[in-house]
């Protein structure tokens, strides 16, 4: 019966396997099933050991409980003395509601400082024993003790390893890990269906690959796209000097809502206020203005004649917003959406700011120096910390979990750090086209999981954050694709900005 | 055609004279004394913001070499070569290496 294997490759030990399923039992509250099953394998949940420590508790006989605990094979001497602990904790307690405080006291000196579980623990025990002395022995009844010793058992639990106990929900725990690894292994993640009855896996068919619909009213290249956060609207930017506003409708065409007209130069950046109420417009070398999304009227514009706007962020509060300038005073600048100056790095000393982001829970504050220093500010605690890379950076892109932001290389290469800084090398995506022009990538689908870029041969690309090689790559552009933007409401829905002066949406086959 | 991606240099730098853009830096200057049909021009060890043309052999003033004509990135003017190889050992230490010719210069500052 020991040696009995079961499952396909013969590496499931069949006791163990009941062990498991009567625990799961047990959890899921099918008593009699349990008990039932326990009487039919012979196999019991809780093993002889457990159950000999049980009776000895529930009866008092510390002694023996002791013992066996000592006897117990397979406990790290560390595991032992957790044990020990567990159990002296509760005989002491015993003896104080018995009034037998010199016998208490005796075995707290001996025996508990003799198990090195460290000063402090012994210290709280100590005082919490006293504590109960203070409120009065006679308080605690016979039936308290009870539970006390129950609840002491499940510690106990707690404490010993397997095979003398096993871990809580053990099967659960084994179920979701080969499903967790399924929902990692998915190449084309687009839905988060999960059933026990089929291995995960989303079919290519689902992911967007074809040209859903082709917008275009921009009558010049089309720069920057991005779909705003709540994913019922895009925004789109281009070198005719305007922006558009379009609508995403239930059934995911896209119409035009507002035009913004009202730069001097090409618009190179928009960005969403996080609420979706007002988008920021980036004229290239030129001002940053503020717009009403529900109106299309201009709110503000920042800066005056001279100024040079490279790019700009938005704080989770709809109320802040910074920005980088080139000139006239290179550095990083906060205003708030009523128009008024809040802070200002700069000086000197301050290098040109190419890009600029803000992670969406508003803590870091991460930005591009000199073309190839990344600069991430903690807003909280004022640390910075400055990652340099070989090449130049062209753009940069956070992801929605705060923990991830991307950069586009001039070498052709899309570097992913994380925000934290525990990296020391980044993830690299390759396989795409970028020398001369500013190209630009963003995370997108389900849990930030895919990387979406432009390119040079008009193609966009899409890699799965594990692979290092695009895993799709969407064709109909006649020309560069500058920048591509995934919906967040929608994992199937991708739109692409490029020279040909049209935007594309993308959507899968069966669309 | 895109948004061309240009890059800023810090310090004394030598720009294209149409459109200004960053082409090298003072410090990169190897030399002051070559020439180029239209008068004189400078070898220097890097240049940013230029795209690369053909290579294409070409008998110089010092022999024959393997060179590519550089343009601004951003306005397209002809701005020099660059040096692909050389054909002579003498003229090795060219390789790599760019000239700008000074008539497409503004700078120094």
């Amino acid at each position: 019966m020991e040696n009995l294997m079961i499952g396909p490759k013969g590496l499931i030990k069949k006791q163990e396997f009941v062990r498991i399923i009567i625990q799961s039992m047990h959890a899921l509250g099918y008593r009699k099933s349990a008990v039932c099953l326990e009487a039919e394998s012979g196999i019991s949940c809780k093993s002889v050991d457990f159950e000999s420590l049980e009776s000895h508790i529930l009866n008092a006989n510390w002694d023996d409980c002791i013992g066996a605990l000592n006897k117990l094979k397979g406990l790290s001497d560390e595991t032992r003395a957790s044990a020990l602990f567990v159990v002296l904790k509760q005989f002491l307690l015993e003896c104080l509601s018995r009034g037998e405080d010199a016998l208490a006291l005796e075995v707290l000196r001996k025996q508990v400082a003799g198990l090195r579980m460290g000063k402090e623990k012994v210290h709280n025990l100590a005082v919490g024993l006293l504590f109960l002395k203070e409120l009065g022995s006679n308080k605690i009844d016979n039936g308290i003790i009870q539970e006390f010793r129950k609840r002491m058992i499940i510690d106990l639990e707690n404490v010993l390893p397997p095979p003398i106990t096993l871990p809580e929900r053990r099967l659960e725990h084994l179920v979701e890990m080969a499903v967790s690894a399924q929902v990692d292994n998915c190449t084309y993640h687009t839905s988060d269906a999960i059933t026990l009855y089929e291995d995960h896996h989303c079919g290519r068919d689902h992911f967007p690959r074809e040209t859903v619909q082709i917008l275009t009213n921009h009558k010049n290249e089309v720069w920057f796209v991005q779909f705003s956060n709540n994913g019922k609207y895009l925004a789109s930017s281009s070198c005719d000097c305007t922006a558009i506003i379009w609508k995403v409708l239930e059934t995911g065409k896209v119409t035009q809502k507002h035009t913004l007209k009202s730069h001097q130069n090409p618009v190179s950046f928009v960005a969403w206020s996080p609420d979706d109420t007002m988008l920021l417009t980036c004229g290239n070398m030129e001002v940053l203005k503020l717009w009403d999304v529900e109106t299309g009227i201009c709110k503000h514009t920042y800066g005056n004649d001279g100024f040079i706007v490279t790019s700009c962020a938005w704080f989770p509060d709809s109320k802040r917003l910074v920005c980088g300038s080139s000139d006239p005073e290179k550095g990083i600048y906060m205003w708030d959406s009523e128009g008024n100056d809040i802070k200002a790095w700069k000086g000197v000393r301050m290098p040109k700011v190419s890009d600029i982001a803000v992670t969406p829970d508003g803590q870091h504050l991460i930005s591009i120096f000199s073309d190839k220093e990344i600069h991430i500010l903690n807003l909280q605690t004022n640390a910075e910390r400055v990652i340099s890379e070989q090449h130049s950076i062209t753009s940069l892109s956070v992801s929605g979990d705060n923990k991830f932001f991307i950069v586009n290389l001039n070498s052709q290469e899309i570097h992913m750090w994380d925000v934290a800084g525990k990296w020391v090398k980044p993830w690299k995506y390759e396989g795409h086209m970028q020398q001369k022009y500013v190209i630009r990538s963003c995370f997108g689908g389900l849990n930030s999981r895919f990387i979406a870029s432009g390119s040079e041969d008009s193609q966009v690309y899409v890699w799965n954050q594990l692979s290092s090689y695009p895993i799709e790559i969407l064709s109909g552009h006649l020309m560069t694709v500058n920048c591509v933007s995934w919906n967040p409401r929608r994992p199937q829905m991708l739109a692409s900005a490029s020279d040909d002066q049209t935007i594309r949406i993308w959507g899968p086959n069966c669309f | 055609m895109g948004r061309i991606f240009v890059v800023d240099l810090e310090g004394r730098t030598y720009k294209c004279k149409f459109c200004k853009t960053h082409l090298a830096l003072a410090g990169d200057l190897v030399s002051r004394g070559f020439h180029s049909r239209r008068g004189k021009a400078y070898l220097f060890s890097n240049a940013v913001n230029i795209s690369v043309g053909p290579r294409e052999d070409r008998m110089m003033l010092s022999g024959m070499h393997t060179v590519a004509d550089i343009y601004c990135c951003r306005c397209g003017q002809i701005v020099g070569w660059k040096y692909e190889a050389a054909h002579e050992k003498s003229q090795k230490y060219k390789e790599g290496k760019f000239v700008l010719e000074r008539w497409s210069l503004f700078g120094g500052k």
